[in-house]
């Protein structure tokens, strides 16, 4: 299962939002409902998943999906 | 009412194991529970419902939602106040605040490090430092009293977590004017002069215990205020939990145990007394020593001990008598239940002796599948995940929470001096449940199979081994076993193997049934104590029958020879009908065997609870 798999169960889990919907390209902002507290939940659940541990800075530039899925596997080469 | 209760809960997919879900696991499930109030309260059912406020400057919204989580599974609605952030002295101490006007049940007040904006001075005299801690306290307490004038409203205060961080190293251990030596003195005297009826949350020991360094998640407090790590978030939870739980009367008072390899090493009935390790020289030894005598600092400070143990009374007994190394005496334990019956029977009959309702009870055992067992037919009983090292019992039971009480009265100490109460049945007490649908649910199998070369170490170990249900106590070796096996028309070996839901039993009976003549002789029958009370003598009562029927037996003999240690069986042939011999006294005790008889045209087939493969 790749990446932007989990990654799309992982936010249809977070926001109720259909997996298919949700593209590369697809801003976080723009998922209806999302909120500091999804974003949160965000990354915890990656962190749990992934098995990383993103650093402040990574946090802060979360903004897509494609953002999650570079961070992720820049967080995997290391 | 002999319902058996199950805590499988198909449609409850918020009822993960809180303890031991992963802080994920738990998020997971709260949302799931979120969604569900959002859609309407009215699908889901509680008995009870209460009102949480926290007052804290961090945000608290996984604590929240934990607690809530934490206590929808015990079927009790958790409505909160989460106080705005850094506005705890102005929730206060405004007359008109909301925090008034919810009425709380509960106020969790849990100040945080940063509140602390003055330290002393590097080299401040004493004094001073005194003056700087009796200004905090009296600032908090006096929040508190503002509180209790205004709301009855249980009051829970925690105690400062001291960072993880150190202005002068190790050297602030030595220095009263050091941030923490300050705060270990604030926090002292907080819990002194906080008022009798305010429960003071130790929450620095908390995390101290967990590691200070996983409850402190700085990136996520950087990025969105959170205090704690979620980890330690789900401990503060289970902890504030059982201290609420306690607050509304739902307290552990009695911890149950195993007695082997749970008090000691080894199989007293098996091993004898000086065969259990209880010894001083022996890591195993001082393992089990260590937690006897934890658990008599559990009995003095008033939580009943009571034993529930698959054993011979008198067995069982034996250690807390005679074992010079033993710690826990008679007198200590409550309530002793030693018998064959299964746990959750034996569990009920002690609530009844020392009326208590089957939520006041802990349980402690090392074998999984009793904990298991326990687990499906008292889903209020807490049982205790034992960990497979005895070296670790004590860490297991200690951070439980279980025994998180409220306060501690002289009443309580006073309530172990209880009177002793030995069981080896139930009396009247016989059957709360009903033991017949407790056998059919346990979905056992077995099977009976003639002797083959692969089973013949397991087979002559139980005859060699077997003690209790063992009628003739003649022991064989391997190869006279395999000189049996090879003379067929003369011998018909036998062996039985008990499946259930729970425990893979494997092979728990040998048989040895001589052909002699018209007649089928009972040489060997021999069955393992922990296949007591299920039924699987009847399946070898009918294996019997059927064989004496193929090789055209008129009768079937039997022998019993008395032991110390096999009176259990002493009525186990006159219990399946067969004859004593008219000519002898049926003597038990005397050592002198005797014998009985059953036609077999006489035999019936018995009724059991094993399913055959």
């Amino acid at each position: 299962m790749n990446n932007l798999i989990k990654i799309q169960q992982i936010l249809t889990k977070i926001a109720k939002v259909k997996g298919d919907d949700l593209t590369v390209e697809s801003k976080l902002a723009d998922i209806k409902g999302w909120d500091s507290l999804s974003q949160i939940k965000l990354i915890i659940a990656l962190e749990a998943e992934f098995k990383v541990k993103l650093a402040t800075t990574e946090i802060m530039k979360l903004h897509t999906v494609r953002d999650i899925i570079n961070s992720i596997e820049k967080n995997n080469k290391c | 009412m002999n319902k058996i209760k199950s805590n499988k809960s198909e449609n409850e997919p918020w009822q993960v194991n809180f303890a031991e879900s992963s802080p994920f696991e738990l998020i997971v499930a709260c949302d799931v529970l979120n969604e569900i109030i959002s859609i309407g309260a009215s699908v889901l059912n509680y008995n009870k419902k209460i009102k949480i406020a926290i007052l804290s400057s961090t945000t608290n919204n996984f604590l929240l939602e934990y607690i809530r989580l934490y206590f929808f599974q015990k079927g009790i609605f958790a409505e909160f106040y989460d106080a705005p952030f850094n506005n705890i002295i102005s929730e206060i101490l405004d007359v008109r605040s909301s925090l008034y006007s919810f009425k709380p049940d509960f106020t969790l007040i849990l100040p945080y490090i940063n509140d602390i904006d003055e330290y002393p001075d590097l080299f401040a005299d004493n004094q001073q430092v005194d003056n700087l801690i009796n200004n905090y306290t009296q600032k908090y307490i006096g929040l508190i009293n503002k509180i209790k004038q205004k709301v009855s409203s249980y009051i829970i205060f925690s105690l400062f977590v001291l960072p993880n961080q150190r202005q002068l190293g190790n050297l602030e251990a030595k220095y009263k004017f050091s941030r923490i030596t300050m705060l270990r003195q604030l926090n002292l005297k907080l819990a002194e002069d906080m008022p009798n009826d305010v429960t003071v949350l130790d929450l620095d020991y908390l995390f101290s215990n967990i590691g200070k360094d996983a409850c402190f998640d700085e990136v996520g407090f950087f990025t969105s205020k959170f205090a704690y790590s979620l980890s330690a978030t789900k401990e503060m939870t289970l902890l504030i939990g059982n201290l609420i739980s306690s607050a509304l009367g739902d307290m552990k008072k009695c911890l149950i145990l195993d007695l082997d390899n749970t008090l000691w090493g080894g199989i007293i009935g098996d091993d004898g007394l000086n065969g259990i390790n209880l010894d001083v020289n022996n890591p195993l030894g001082e393992a089990f020593l260590a937690f006897q005598r934890y658990l008599l600092q559990l009995r003095q400070r008033g939580i009943l001990l009571a034993v529930c143990s698959k054993n011979d009374l008198n067995n069982a007994l034996l250690p807390f008598k005679e074992h010079p190394n033993m710690l826990l005496k008679e007198s200590d334990i409550s309530c002793f239940m030693c018998n064959w019956d299964d746990k959750p029977l034996n569990i009920k009959r002690i609530a009844e002796y020392l009326n208590l309702s089957a939520d006041s009870f802990v349980y402690f055992d090392d074998n999984p599948a009793e904990r298991e067992i326990v687990r499906t037919f008292l889903p209020e009983v807490k049982v205790i995940n034992v960990p497979d090292d005895p070296a670790l019992f004590v860490r297991a039971l200690d951070k439980s929470y279980c025994f998180e009480w409220l306060q501690l009265s002289p009443e309580d100490i006073s309530r172990t001096d209880f009177y002793v109460k030995k069981g080896e049945t139930g009396t009247a007490i016989e059957t709360f449940v009903n033991y017949e649908d407790y056998l059919k649910s346990l979905e056992m199998y077995g099977k009976v199979s003639h002797l083959s070369k692969n089973e013949l170490p397991r087979f002559t170990q139980l005859i060699n081994k077997t003690n209790q249900f063992n009628l003739r106590t003649v022991r064989y070796s391997e190869s006279q076993i395999m000189e049996m096996m090879q003379e067929q028309e003369k011998n018909i070996l036998l062996f039985i193997e008990l499946n259930d839901k729970f425990t893979p039993f494997g092979i728990i009976s040998s048989l040895i049934l001589k052909i002699d003549g018209n007649s089928l002789f009972i040489d060997t029958w021999v069955m393992s104590c922990r296949a007591f009370k299920r039924g699987v003598e009847k399946l070898a009562f009918n294996s019997i029958i059927e064989n004496a029927k193929k090789i055209k037996a008129e009768q079937i003999i039997g022998e019993y020879i008395p032991t110390n240690k096999n009176h259990i069986v002493a009525d186990l042939f006159t219990d399946f009908n067969f004859i004593p011999d008219a000519g002898e006294k049926h003597n038990k005790s005397s050592g002198q065997s005797s014998f009985f008889y059953l036609k077999t045209e006489d035999a019936g087939s018995l009724l059991h609870y094993i399913q055959m493969r």
